[in-house]
């Protein structure tokens, strides 16, 4: 399948655990929801805001943005930009295993399929950054 | 509803609070109605999630970077309160004053990983007074 749809899972997954089109930007994009978000966050309002990864400790409902395709975007450039390569997924579990803290995603189109996936996070359960396509923000769910 | 903090991290919080203004908190509730343990939860409601993770730095170069809020600058979030926005502060009180608070929002900015921008905020220190 050519379409990226990673985009459409996650505002499918937001849409049926109860969020509005109020609440919640729905969009084949996640760079244009993360904007948005990180407008909330700005404005300190809505319930779905986006944050730097050192601001928020991942919990079960949030959404973890990285880059993808070898980019590097920043959390500044995603505070400017609505239309860029990027991936989100969502938080379905925390907790410790034989190699630290985690936070376990669900994320559609990896590789064509929806899988889950580890994120490593530090002590204080905040995500531990990465070289290669870089974690970008985090978008907590106050819902 | 899922809490903007969790417990390890609102713990960890007081705990910095405690240490670093813990005079002035036991100073500020006594004999009032409200408890140290209040006063600390409200900070970390307000600004909590900015300086909970940074709490590795000195608290008085942490302080002045707590300003934030920026409704009425940000698409969708219009505001009612004064300053309605960044251009109505500056009509009413001037380019110099108002400059010199958009220079605070972007220190602010620059410490959270955000571009600059030409924007007054309207919430300022650890319990997010209003300008």
């Amino acid at each position: 399948m050519d379409t990226a749809w990673s985009a459409v899972f996650v505002s499918w997954c937001i849409r049926q655990a109860g969020a509005s089109a109020q609440e919640f930007k729905f969009s084949p994009q996640h760079s244009v929801y993360v904007h948005w978000a990180i407008a909330n966050m700005e404005a300190r309002r809505g319930v779905f805001r986006a944050h730097p990864i050192d601001e928020v400790a991942p919990s079960i409902g949030d959404l973890i943005q990285n880059n993808r395709g070898g980019n590097s975007y920043d959390f500044a450039y995603a505070a400017e930009h609505t239309s860029y390569l990027s991936h989100t997924a969502v938080v379905v579990e925390t907790g410790h295993d034989s190699a630290g803290r985690y936070a376990m995603t669900i994320g559609g189109n990896e590789s064509d399929s929806i899988r889950r996936k580890r994120v490593a996070l530090n002590d204080d359960g905040y995500i531990v950054q990465r070289p290669s396509n870089p974690f970008i923000c985090v978008i907590q769910n106050l819902k | 509803m899922n809490l903007p903090l969790s417990k390890n991290q609102v713990t960890k919080g007081a705990a910095w609070l405690h240490a670093n203004f813990g005079a002035e908190i036991a100073q500020a509730v006594s004999g009032k109605p409200y408890s140290a343990s209040i006063v600390c939860a409200i900070a970390c409601k307000e600004t909590g999630f900015i300086w909970i993770g940074r709490t590795n730095m000195p608290a008085a170069v942490l302080l002045p970077l707590l300003v934030g809020d920026a409704s009425g600058d940000v698409a969708g979030h219009p505001r009612n309160a004064f300053p309605k926005n960044t251009a109505e502060f500056r009509a009413e009180f001037g380019d110099a004053f108002a400059d010199d608070l958009i220079a605070e929002s972007n220190a602010a900015r620059a410490l959270r990983g955000l571009p600059p921008a030409h924007i007054v905020y309207k919430g300022y220190g650890i319990f997010q007074y209003d300008l």
